[in-house]
């Protein structure tokens, strides 16, 4: 599952676009739609600020 | 000279193509898959976003920016916004000639006052709100001055010294009004990474900085996940706090780790949104003084209709942050938009909303506070928005502090 950290996120929206699947929106912070989510990890690479991350739970 | 850029950003992008253009040997390391840090374009629905900036450099091709891209052989074509500006009072848009209307005969002989004491004073320390406040006392005038500030630095009229705007007054003067990018941001950092690899740079991507490496008060090299690497000069782009903590403990002296925490970021808040009809009707900084949030906007697509799908428009609006309820700030710019356009709920779509903060703001270092480029540690500079010259907002002020670091660099290491 695809995990955002409330204290990174500053809320850019750079990782939304990325998405292949469109399960990113913003505002304010990131929310992820783990029910679209596939897990490709792409969001993670385009954070600016390291708020995403992968977790096997 | 070896010379290592961290960043890809603007500031690193401009420094690495004009040191690659003297002949150093230039590897510029960045972080993310892609360069252009908050100054490139996202595509998203149709749309051209941004990670940052509304495509508008400032002083358009005659600023700092323009010039130096020319110099730098970036081919990139910059137009002006025209009208200059455009003010929002009462439902209708007036010029800057046509504000006087809004007073009456003794106010307007104030204003004209206040607009050569802009030109031809110098300002002070004194907050620009409160400057303005002793030439002419209006909730007008005041609503003028904060819809500026918000706009243009994300601060309060209050928030800013009076020599700061004094000088930005002068520099719109000298340098013209702002200009987009055709096709963008995302133009202007493709044409300087065109340019700074005929120059034989490189850049590394994804390939984020972990340390700074010095010795004796000079700098060695830049450890990253591929290694330690050594080199005679580094010029980081990641902003002057991060720069310092990628240095060892006891580097600095504490009045310099002191000074640097003191330093204040200015913080946004940026709604994209399309139209599919024209709200403004040019491509000019649409400034909003009775709006409580939003500073202005702007319609991007009369200058570049390829920012957004055949028939639609671009639009984005501007308000700074103050952070204490950010959902609540944007339902409150949002609420600003409907109110300054009656049929946004009918011919509008909000695209994203973008909040700018913390590690990640609009400015590193808010406007009115003004590092050099130079540290204490030998062949260590920085660049980008955490060193902008008095005066020089945004963009301009990134390439402006840019000059100041190539000045420092070619005294300090090559004797020119
Ligand atoms: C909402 C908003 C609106 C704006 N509007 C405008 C505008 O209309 N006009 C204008 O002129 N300006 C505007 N600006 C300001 C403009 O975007 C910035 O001044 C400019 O982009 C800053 O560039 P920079 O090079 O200083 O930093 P950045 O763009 O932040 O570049 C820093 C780079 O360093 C990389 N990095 C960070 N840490 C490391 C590391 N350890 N190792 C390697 N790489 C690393 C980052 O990934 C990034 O690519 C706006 C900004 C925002 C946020």
């Amino acid at each position: 599952m695809i995990l955002i950290d409330k204290e990174r996120c500053v809320g850019c929206g750079h990782c939304v676009p990325f998405c292949p699947v469109e399960a990113l929106s913003v505002w304010g912070v990131v929310k992820v739609d783990h029910g679209l989510c596939i897990g490709c990890l792409t969001c993670t690479e385009y954070c600016p600020n390291k708020a995403l991350r992968w977790d096997e739970g | 000279m070896r010379v290592a850029v961290i960043g890809a950003g603007l500031g690193g992008l401009l420094a690495a193509t004009a040191l690659a253009g003297q002949g150093q040997r230039v590897t510029v390391f960045e972080a993310l898959p892609y360069h252009g840090g908050r100054f490139t374009n996202i595509e998203y629905r149709g749309y051209q976003l941004s990670t940052g900036a509304l495509h508008l450099i400032p002083h358009g091709a005659t600023g700092p920016l323009g010039a130096m891209l020319k110099r730098l052989g970036v081919k990139v074509q910059i137009v002006r916004t025209s009208p200059p500006g455009l003010f929002r009072f009462g439902g209708k848009n007036y010029t800057h000639n046509q504000l006087q209307d809004l007073f009456g005969s003794w106010n307007k002989v104030r204003l004209v006052k206040l607009t050569a004491d802009l030109r031809y004073s110098s300002g002070g320390d004194e907050p620009y709100l409160e400057w303005v406040r002793k030439r002419i006392s209006h909730k007008k005038v005041f609503d003028l001055a904060n819809s500026f500030c918000r706009w243009a630095l994300s601060l309060d009229a209050n928030e800013v010294s009076s020599r700061e705007v004094v000088s930005i007054t002068k520099n719109v003067d000298r340098f013209g009004a702002p200009g987009v990018p055709i096709g963008g941001c995302r133009a202007v950092v493709d044409g300087l990474v065109e340019a700074l690899k005929r120059q034989g740079g490189t850049i590394h991507y994804q390939t984020p900085v972990e340390g700074i490496t010095v010795e004796d008060g000079s700098v060695k090299g830049v450890s990253t996940p591929e290694g330690e690497l050594e080199f005679e000069a580094v010029v980081s782009n990641i902003g002057p706090k991060a720069t310092a903590s990628l240095c060892e403990k006891g580097t600095f002296t504490r009045e310099y780790m002191h000074g640097l925490s003191s330093l204040k970021a200015a913080e946004g808040i940026k709604i994209s949104f399309s139209s599919d009809t024209p709200l403004v009707g040019h491509t000019c900084t649409f400034f909003t003084p009775e709006a409580e949030r939003v500073g202005g906007l702007v319609e991007l697509t009369h200058i570049d209709p390829s920012l957004a799908p055949k028939g639609r428009h671009l639009l984005m609006s501007h308000q700074k942050l103050y952070g204490n309820n950010i959902e609540r700030e944007i339902e409150e710019g949002i609420e600003d938009l409907r109110s300054i356009f009656p049929g946004f709920d009918e011919h509008c779509e909000i695209l994203m909303v973008q909040c700018y903060r913390s590690h990640w703001p609009v400015n590193r270092v808010a406007s009115g506070t003004h590092l050099g480029p130079e540290t204490p540690v030998k062949g260590l500079y920085n660049v980008g928005d955490g060193i902008k010259p008095q005066g020089f907002m945004e963009t301009d002020g990134v390439a402006a502090g840019v000059e100041l670091m190539l000045e420092k660099f070619n005294k300090d290491m090559r004797g020119v």
